[in-house]
């Protein structure tokens, strides 16, 4: 009698194991084909990044010199093995937990799986802003430096800077995080440094505006200030 | 034989004519001013020094809207008898046609090359248009070379004003000299002479016209060819080159580019014909030299430092993606000078040049980057070759490119060490 009294919460837990067992199994394979996966996905993206010379490409695009001096000492290749190898734990980690069938752990998996793409078009539109703004900005400060503009430096930073935000308002947007307050920002931004600008031209550019157009009027009248004679080639 | 770029009428007159044995080309673009006179000059000089051949000049045109076409068919090849010692076989025909492709001085040259090869001509000479000092000589200089002593490739030596052809002296002739190890004192002249079997050989590659080549690029283009290619090369003595007065600061960014671009991209294409090049010989030349008066110049240096400053000032963050630190310091060193103090040593400035090279090469920023962020730094070395040079004879002024030249020979060996 006494010992089946003492075989009881033996018997029953042998019974919630039967019924959970195979779950916990489930999750431990998951884990661990995970974690293989994970760092098979690493080292593959890591060669085929060093077989096209992305380390290369970074040095010749500033990315690694922006990310030096953000203090990254590791080359960008490894950085992107990285990135992938804690996405793909993070994506086994949900997984493993939508094997308890739990509903709310399968509609959070779901709706993490749904943001994935949203994420990742985020991170590009980033990443393709970072250059874009950089090459503009260059290509407008040379350009101004030959036609010999004096404030090229700072027109080209403005239009650097400008793009960057525009960018970065269009990644914020496709995460989703206070849509309409980034937009609503963006545009107070903008509107209000073309304002700015308009009324500083208008009234600190008074004086030049009417030299600028008294000269003009005087132009067509006198004969223009003659260029080299000589032939470059 | 590659696609064609001639009209349906351009290849019309091609059948009707058959062959030929001497192609001119005259590439025009709103050049009504002087083209009548090259036009004359041509047609005396193909009378007088080769009755015996049949000679065709071709003018291909850029879509001139001043007329220039019409002046060419219409400009009336006059009674040589004051020049010619014997009357020509054959009268000199015309082919007037416009070119197709990318606008620019290389389209409308394929578009003669292309006639010279349909014709099957032994030579083609090419002259600009906007010459006011071009003689019947000229043809003589440019196809007897080719036509009665063999060479592939001659080039025109002038004697020019010493501020003229700035882009020649400080770049394009110490650099493809110390590169190739030829001494061709005009590789981008704008006149030359080829021979027919060398003509075909610069339509074999298509693809070139779709680049600068199809611009400026394309004289540095061909003497690069021709002596990558191993031709027989030679130099004729011209005179002096008197061109139409034009504005040259007006395209002169991407004049540099294209120019500069083509150079450097032709460094990659004959790595193989320059790399193991450690000296320079000179190159046959013909005609008899003279001295000849030039016309003053107007130069206005205060823009050109000036320029260099801004440059200095605002695109150190540039250059400093492929410039070391000891030239930028340089830079920012002689950018302190006044305008008549300033000087651009020369060591300095071919440092920069084949740094300029090496980045371009290495394409450590986007390469039009490279070569449009040179422009300051050009014109900051003309207006120290200007400033130097004030009271200078022309022999003082070629000793003063000779120099360079050699000292581009001397650093080549740094431009080895880290060319990969």
């Amino acid at each position: 009698m006494s010992l089946i009294l003492l075989s009881n919460p033996f018997l029953l837990f042998w019974e919630r194991f039967k019924d959970i067992g195979p779950v916990v199994l489930e999750i431990f394979l998951i884990i661990v084909l995970g974690f293989f996966l994970a760092w098979l996905l690493k080292v593959l993206i890591r060669e085929i990044l060093k077989i096209v010379k992305f380390d290369n490409l970074c040095d010749r695009t500033g990315l690694s010199t922006a990310m030096a001096k953000a203090n990254v000492k590791r080359p960008p290749t490894d950085i992107i093995g990285l990135i992938v190898y804690w996405l793909v734990i993070f994506w086994v980690l949900i997984l493993s937990l939508s094997a308890l069938n739990v509903q709310v752990v399968d509609e959070l998996t779901s709706s993490f799986l749904l943001y994935l793409p949203r994420f990742f078009i985020a991170i590009l539109v980033f990443i393709f802003g970072y250059f874009f703004a950089g090459f503009v900005g260059r290509a407008i400060l040379i350009a101004l430096v030959n036609a010999q503009v004096k404030s090229a430096k700072p027109i080209s930073l403005a239009v650097h800077i400008l793009i960057l935000i525009l960018f970065l308002t269009m990644g914020i947007e496709q995460l989703g995080i206070a849509k309409g307050v980034v937009i609503i920002t963006f545009s107070i931004l903008l509107g209000g440094v073309v304002l700015a600008l308009a009324i500083a031209f208008g009234l600190g550019g008074k004086d030049m505006a009417k030299d600028f157009l008294e000269k003009r009027a005087r132009s067509t009248a006198e004969p223009k200030k003659k260029p080299d004679e000589f032939s470059h080639i | 034989m590659p696609k064609s770029v001639l009209s349906r009428e351009a290849k019309e007159r091609v059948k009707d004519y058959q062959m030929a044995d001497i192609v001119v080309g005259i590439p025009s673009y709103n050049n009504s001013r002087s083209i009548s006179h090259v036009v004359r000059a041509v047609s005396a000089g193909l009378a007088k020094y080769f009755p015996n051949y049949k000679c065709i000049i071709v003018n291909s045109d850029g879509g001139s809207k001043d007329g220039t076409p019409d002046i060419v068919k219409n400009t009336i090849v006059e009674n040589f008898d004051a020049v010619l010692i014997e009357h020509p076989i054959y009268p000199v025909h015309k082919i007037v046609t416009p070119y197709h492709g990318i606008p620019g001085k290389g389209s409308a040259f394929r578009t003669i090359f292309e006639i010279t090869h349909l014709l099957k001509a032994k030579v083609c000479a090419v002259v600009d248009s906007d010459l006011r000092s071009i003689t019947p000589e000229w043809l003589e200089a440019l196809i007897e070379p080719i036509l009665l002593h063999g060479f592939d490739f001659v080039t025109p030596l002038y004697q020019r004003h010493k501020y003229d052809g700035t882009i020649t002296n400080s770049i394009v002739y110490p650099l493809t000299r110390a590169l190739y190890g030829k001494r061709i004192r005009q590789p981008i002249g704008g006149e030359f002479g080829t021979s027919g079997d060398l003509i075909s050989h610069f339509l074999k590659d298509e693809k070139v016209y779709d680049t600068d080549v199809a611009r400026f690029g394309i004289d540095i283009w061909m003497t690069t060819t021709a002596v990558a290619s191993g031709c027989k090369i030679c130099q004729s003595f011209l005179g002096a080159k008197i061109h139409d007065p034009k504005d040259p600061g007006a395209d002169l960014v991407s004049m540099l580019i294209q120019v500069v671009g083509s150079v450097f991209n032709l460094m990659e294409r004959y790595h193989d014909s320059w790399f193991m090049v450690a000296n320079s010989v000179g190159v046959p030349e013909f005609g008899f030299k003279f001295e000849v008066a030039t016309n003053p110049v107007r130069v206005n240096l205060e823009r050109m430092v000036e320029s260099f400053n801004q440059g200095v000032s605002d695109l150190s963050s540039v250059w400093e993606k492929f410039l070391p630190y000891d030239v930028l310091s340089e830079l920012r060193k002689i950018s302190n000078y006044n305008i008549l103090e300033f000087r651009f040593p020369k060591e300095l400035w071919v440092r920069i040049i084949y740094e300029f090279a090496l980045a371009y090469h290495k394409r450590v920023i986007s390469r039009h980057h490279i070569l449009s962020s040179l422009t300051p730094l050009y014109l900051g070395r003309t207006a120290s070759f200007v400033n130097e040079n004030v009271d200078s004879s022309p022999l003082q002024v070629e000793n003063d490119v000779e120099d360079l030249c050699l000292e581009f020979e001397k650093q080549k060996i740094y431009l080895l060490s880290k060319w990969k």
